[in-house]
């Protein structure tokens, strides 16, 4: 079982490396990957210099937007785009299990949106250290407390678009139709706390704004990486109920 | 039972109202090319797919390679391979990751990977073009490849379906020498889903005749040809009038008499009719004979005339 995992992760390296669309050369998918991170990793670190290190910014980019932004085209391929190419029916007459192509597709797309993340960091703090606002200090790092939050948060949101990526796109008949719902969602998630937050009597936000000002950034940041964790995993499960090759298989 | 590479009986699949597969009764003995023919929507494809464990009989069983269907799905697909309607070949992938991948599948090492992607694509013509992105190529040498693939664990069974539809005729004649060619060095047990019913005659050691999901007939391609089409001959020539037409349709040892293309195509009453007493009428008739020649109906006449008397049946019914 493992070792197939391994080897849909495999394939799916492959692919990601090699990028969507029919035309293109090889490590056209990493090269775009590769940009996007970069675009993220200069303006804003080279302003901020050697501030971005005690920053809560790198958790937010690094641990949650850059895994989903990077993860959000490839895992709405992962079903949807197999079912457009008819490469899936072919997948699903071999060997494999379900639950070894499942995995491995979760688990390339987790170790991906996971090194997007690090990578972006670790591009984030070298510009940060060649930038002109500490040029007479030496180099800086993150503190272990941001690495380890950057890194947790990174797999686990890896791990939670994965999820619920897959989900969509077994259900998607297109990858284009898998793209949008994601989008969609991820707009849902973002702004509607603050919706919410704003029809809120006035005295309930400031009840809420205090509490937020008065909790130990370590315990939000574990309880949020639990409720990931929680989320992720309950979105995987209903993603295996939900692979079925017979049904798979007429769709 | 067991000494069948598939043996099914009554197998029966709905969708909804619709029965796309009516208690199919078959049995395909190991070791040969086993033709399923059928026009399109006849329900070959749902067969494959419950064959391979992928769908759910409604009613029925169907043993293949000694496991059933419903219960040992896993240990088919292990044991078998496929080339279904689509080539299913990653083209953003090389002809070689490809293979690669499904060689990883199953289980193959390393240097067994190697051995038998090299073995395989070089008996293809493919080999030097291994590195290629697949999604440039043309759709024969797509076929090809998945062939390839599907032959690549040595499995003891293959199912294709319609391995050359929508190819050019060299192209499906170049897949099919490659395909008789692998097929005969493997040993193994093909089960061919086609409409193309020269190439069932050309390759098929049986084939089984289905209609709306049910089984019309099974038998190798000359019992078939026995059994259902009568013997014909064809005379080339000149001074086919009507009246030489009547002439022919009038005796007794004429089933039928037509003019196609400028040739005599004419359907015998039996095997045991001789040809010189109609040759010499012919003559007598003042039909000038270029050429005569006995034959026997194609598996395309068989496969029309199945289909024919198939709905008469059902119109009577």
């Amino acid at each position: 079982m493992i070792a197939d995992i391994w080897t849909v992760m495999g394939k799916e390296w492959r692919e990601y490396v090699a990028g969507t669309g029919a035309g293109g050369g090889r490590g056209r998918g990493v090269i775009a990957a590769l940009l996007l991170i970069g675009i993220a990793s200069i303006l804003w670190p080279l302003q901020m210099g050697r501030d971005l290190f005690t920053s809560a910014a790198p958790i937010i980019v690094d641990g949650l937007l850059l895994p989903y932004i990077i993860l959000q085209t490839v895992i709405a391929d992962s079903f949807a785009g197999e079912r457009e190419r008819h490469t899936l029916e072919t997948l699903l007459a071999s060997r494999l299990s379900d639950q070894a192509i499942l995995f491995g597709k979760v688990g390339a797309a987790v170790a991906y949106g996971s090194a997007a993340g690090i990578i972006g960091a670790l591009a984030q703090a070298v510009v940060a250290n060649l930038s002109p606002k500490n040029a007479d200090s030496g180099l800086a790092f993150y503190p272990v407390g941001s690495v380890v939050a950057i890194v947790t948060l990174a797999l686990l949101m890896s791990l939670l678009t994965a999820s619920v990526g897959c989900l969509v796109s077994l259900r998607a008949a297109t990858t284009r139709q898998a793209q949008l719902s994601l989008t969609f969602g991820f707009f849902a998630l973002v702004f509607a706390p603050f919706i919410v937050f704003q029809v809120l009597p006035r005295q309930t936000q400031a009840t809420i704004l205090d509490a937020l000002n008065a909790a130990d950034p370590t315990r939000v940041l574990l309880i949020f990486a639990g409720a990931l964790l929680l989320v992720a995993v309950a979105l995987l499960l209903i993603a295996m109920a939900r692979f079925q090759r017979a049904r798979l298989i007429l769709s | 039972m067991t000494e069948a590479a598939i043996h099914t009986i009554n197998l029966t699949r709905d969708f909804g109202a619709v029965r796309a597969v009516d208690a199919l009764t078959l049995e395909v003995p190991p070791g040969i090319i086993f033709g399923f023919l059928g026009a399109n929507g006849a329900g070959k494809t749902t067969t494959i797919n419950l064959l391979l464990g992928l769908l759910e009989p409604s009613a029925g069983q169907a043993q293949v390679l000694g496991f059933d269907t419903r219960a040992q799905g896993g240990a088919i697909r292990e044991r078998a391979g496929a080339l279904l309607e689509f080539s299913g070949l990653y083209e953003r992938l090389t002809a070689e990751d490809n293979l690669d991948f499904y060689g990883r599948v199953w289980r193959l090492s390393a240097a067994e990977r190697q051995a038998r992607i090299r073995e395989l694509l070089t008996h293809v013509g493919l080999y030097d073009r291994r590195k290629e992105r697949v999604g440039a190529w043309s759709r024969g040498m797509k076929q090809k490849l998945a062939i390839a693939r599907v032959l690549l664990h040595r499995p003891a069974l293959i199912f294709l379906d319609e391995p050359t539809a929508g190819l050019d005729p060299v192209a499906a004649a170049a897949l099919r020498d490659d395909l008789e060619g692998l097929v005969a060095r493997e040993g193994v047990t093909v089960f061919l889903n086609t409409h193309n019913l020269p190439e069932a005659e050309r390759l098929c050691q049986q084939v089984g005749v289905i209609r709306s999901g049910k089984l019309l007939t099974v038998g190798s391609p000359d019992a078939l040809r026995q059994r259902t089409g009568q013997p014909q001959a064809e005379v080339f020539g000149e001074g086919f009038t009507p009246e030489v037409l009547a002439l022919l349709r009038a005796r007794r040892d004429i089933a039928s008499a037509k003019v196609e293309n400028g040739r005599l195509l004419l359907e015998l009453a039996d095997q045991q009719v001789k040809m010189a007493p109609i040759i010499t009428a012919l003559v007598e008739a003042g039909v000038q004979i270029e050429e005569a020649r006995r034959g026997q109906a194609s598996l395309e006449d068989v496969f029309l005339s199945l289909m024919e008397e198939d709905r008469a049946q059902e119109v009577v019914r």
